[in-house]
């Protein structure tokens, strides 16, 4: 609840959202509830879902069409799908979620920037679920266990800044323009083959002029994949691409804000 | 004019809400919501499509502490809208507004229910919704569920629940949120008889706690009994503002 407001009151966005965190919480356990009432199995879809698909991955890749440039590839898939399908589902669930809450958007006074961080947050604990299973994955398949592997606390951290930041700008955006939905549903496409994800950034790096390549890992996903397949196959630290990541991360959260901030205030208007 | 001494009592409470020339315009679209050539025009400096709709024009209102305020007026002549300022659900074309306190704003009853939820999670969702921390729902949860007597469904979901108990439901959860400024927008004429009353009697006793109540109604006999005020709307337009009794006889007889 809001002690005061009015034209001329400035706003600490990121305290309201503080206040507000017991709604968030709310809003994660909402999206669990209404996804699993009903169904014999419940919560446990959310780790059968993803057991399926990597579980197929794994087979498809060992056994009938095994590769063996890369070593170890179903993990190297794994470490590629996982972070991009975080991104991709955070981005496709939340663009739509201010225009999907229209009726709290009217007549509900809170900050909202909360519906498209509680679509983030609950994708999150299914991201957990996927990371859990990818460990069991690693231990199936010997890979060494190594101290790079704490190198993976960075590059989630810094994926999820990347997806914060670009789930408030679709989600702002999409209230104006509801063609973003579709542009962005688009542009998920694309971008899954402009990842790394069947390939590696090194196959990206022998292959593109350089001018090229540094256009390449603009997109975060690319330093964040890398960084994780370097920590957990290759034993090793980030590489540039990382730092570029994690630059284009921090600029897309404050341009996330920034965008959510200025057009909030019409939100009514426009849903 | 010759103030009573509970008048000028009054006078003396802060201003806690404060509407300085506040106009509003809505952009009225015929069927798309907003598109790329209006957009394009916009860069290119033509005007974009849609009919301008002026749903207040220059509105000058001071409520003080402890004032309970009826707005009235015809369909369209901007009630809601003022109370979603005042809210700060949407915000003003030109003029200031400010408003201070704690603002507990029923524009609309369980707005944000979800018929796959039950009465319990709809009320945590709700109430935390409109601001309340963990503590405070858990405080509040026995009072709010007293309030609905809803004791034998509370734990199924909505989708069995009749329009009736849905608003019994919104209207327990808001009322317990302890506002400072309660608005609410037509929503007394919800309920039974029974629940009605029990309404009514709950927002006496705000009255008594001195917080300041603004609401829309169409019903003359809720704003006699809970308004010494009204302010009349007429097409965004402030028509008339003073005690209860003069304008509300002013309006019916227009009405008429």
């Amino acid at each position: 609840m809001r002690t005061e407001h009015g034209t001329a009151h400035r706003r600490n966005v990121l305290k309201e959202v503080w206040m507000y965190r017991f709604a968030l919480q709310n809003l994660i356990l909402k999206d669990f509830r209404i996804r699993y009432r009903n169904m014999s199995l419940g919560i446990l879809w959310s780790v059968l879902n993803p057991l399926v698909m990597l579980g197929v991955l794994v087979v498809v890749f060992s056994y009938i069409h095994p590769q063996h440039n890369e070593h170890c590839f179903p993990i190297f898939l794994l470490l590629g799908l996982i972070p991009f399908n975080f991104f991709s589902l955070c981005v496709s669930t939340s663009t739509n979620c201010v225009v999907e809450n229209a009726p709290l958007v009217k007549k509900v006074i809170f900050p909202r920037h909360i519906l498209p961080i509680a679509v983030v947050l609950s994708q999150t604990i299914h991201l957990v679920i996927q990371l859990f299973l990818l460990a069991v994955f690693i231990l199936i398949f010997r890979v060494p266990v190594h101290s790079s592997y704490l190198w993976l606390v960075p590059v989630y951290a810094v994926e999820l800044i990347f997806i914060l930041g670009t789930t408030l700008t679709c989600a702002a955006v999409n209230v104006y323009y509801r063609d973003a939905l579709y542009l962005i549903q688009s542009g998920l496409t694309v971008m899954f083959w402009f990842t790394p994800i069947f390939y590696s950034l090194t196959i990206v790096k022998m292959n593109l002029p350089a001018s090229l390549y540094w256009v390449y890992i603009l997109n975060p996903l690319a330093g964040i994949i890398d960084t994780s397949r370097r920590a957990v196959l290759d034993h090793a630290g980030p590489g540039p691409s990382f730092a570029v990541a994690a630059a284009v991360a921090a600029f897309m959260l404050v341009l996330g804000f920034t965008v959510f901030n200025r057009k909030e205030k019409n939100f009514a208007d426009k849903v | 004019m010759n103030e009573t001494p509970t008048q000028r009592k009054a006078s003396e409470k802060p201003v806690v809400i404060n509407l300085q020339g506040v106009s509003k315009c809505f952009i009225l679209r015929m069927q798309k919501p907003f598109l790329l050539h209006d957009a394009l025009g916009k860069i290119l400096g033509r005007g974009r499509g849609g009919q301008e709709f002026w749903a207040l024009r220059d509105v000058d209102i001071q409520i003080r502490q402890g004032e309970s305020v009826a707005v009235i007026g015809g369909n369209g002549a901007g009630k809601s809208t003022l109370l979603g300022l005042v809210a700060g659900t949407i915000h003003p074309t030109s003029g200031d507004i400010h408003v201070k306190g704690r603002i507990g704003a029923l524009l609309e009853l369980g707005a944000g229910f979800h018929a796959d939820l039950t009465g319990r999670e709809n009320i945590y969702l709700n109430a935390s919704l409109l601001g309340l921390k963990r503590e405070e729902v858990e405080e509040q949860f026995p009072k709010i569920l007293d309030f609905s007597e809803l004791h034998e469904f509370i734990d199924v979901t909505l989708k069995s629940y009749s329009s009736g108990m849905n608003v019994r439901l919104g209207f327990s959860v808001a009322v317990h949120v302890h506002p400072e400024i309660l608005l609410m927008d037509e929503v007394l004429a919800v309920g039974d008889q029974n629940f009605q009353h029990k309404c009514v009697s709950r927002i006496l006793e705000f009255k008594r706690e001195g917080k300041t109540l603004l609401f829309v109604s169409h019903t003359p006999a809720a704003v006699r009994a809970l308004c010494e005020r009204v302010i009349w709307l007429e097409h965004g337009r402030v028509q008339m503002d003073g005690p209860t009794n003069e304008v509300l006889d002013a309006y019916i007889a227009t009405a008429q």
